[in-house]
């Protein structure tokens, strides 16, 4: 795992940190949803997004031991990301 | 009684001389530097303005004036420090200054956490000054805030991102 931060990009534009995870063959993990999915929908290539998603209820909100669990439960389930967009609240279970 | 002043000297880019010209023309100024003095006495009524909790509307008529951003003095809204607001297809939230980061990530993140404010600053490489007022701004912008968090929801499931894993 590579942050932001470490590799000095903190202020960068989310084109850059995108194409940067993508040059590297490294999925992107977000919590800018809905810009990184704008990205996205402008069809460049990468090894997948997945974003989480801030729910307002914080009941709903995920802790960084829910997003551990997602990423475990979506590395199980083998789905390919490549290319793909993903929530990662929906793998909280 | 001579009138006192200085010579101010500065080294502009071919871009900035013509933002300049144009600004000289906008005002119909005589010269570059009655340009700048009448441009710096507007700027600093606004920034005084909007410093004291005051938005700026434009329209044809009062009833469809529409708010207008000007991130240079957006920043100054509210008297947020750490603050900025930023040019954003819909979000009207702030952002931290200088970072690529919304203030409500930072409060979810706090939240779902339940991370104290020197812990949080230790997460984000922030002062806890900062933080505190990124607490600030997020309680008195709570309903911003959700209403933001609906759109984004909303934009992820048109988009079908929002996909439960196969059972």
């Amino acid at each position: 795992m590579l942050t932001v931060a470490e590799s000095n990009q903190a202020g960068a534009p989310d084109s850059v940190v995108l194409d940067m995870a993508a040059d590297a063959g490294r999925v992107l993990l977000t919590r800018n949803c809905a810009d990184s999915l704008a990205l996205h929908e402008q069809g460049g290539a990468h090894s997948g997004i997945l974003c989480v998603f801030q729910d307002p209820d914080p009941s709903k909100a995920m802790s960084y031991e829910d997003i551990a669990r997602a990423l475990g439960n979506l590395e199980r389930s083998e789905v390919p990301l490549e290319g793909v967009f993903l929530a990662l609240n929906a793998w909280l279970y | 009684m001579a009138s006192q002043t200085k010579r101010a000297n500065f080294e502009i880019t071919p871009d900035q001389e013509a933002t300049l010209s144009a600004l000289k023309e906008a005002f119909q100024a005589s010269s570059l530097k009655d340009a700048i003095l009448r441009t710096s006495t507007v700027m600093l009524v606004l920034a005084r303005e909007l410093a004291a909790g005051k938005h700026l509307y434009v329209g044809a008529r009062s009833d469809t004036a529409e708010r207008l951003i000007l991130p240079e003095l957006e920043a100054l809204e509210g008297g947020w420090r750490w603050l900025v607001a930023r040019p954003h297809p819909w979000r009207k939230q702030l952002w931290v200054k200088g970072r690529k980061l919304l203030a409500s990530q930072v409060w979810s993140d706090m939240n779902s956490n339940r991370r104290t404010t020197s812990q949080a600053a230790e997460d984000w490489d922030l002062p806890a000054e900062a933080i505190e007022e990124i607490i600030r701004y997020c309680e008195e912008n709570a309903a911003l805030l959700a209403l933001e968090a609906d759109e984004e929801r909303r934009r992820l499931r048109d988009a079908e991102a929002w996909l439960a894993p196969a059972a």
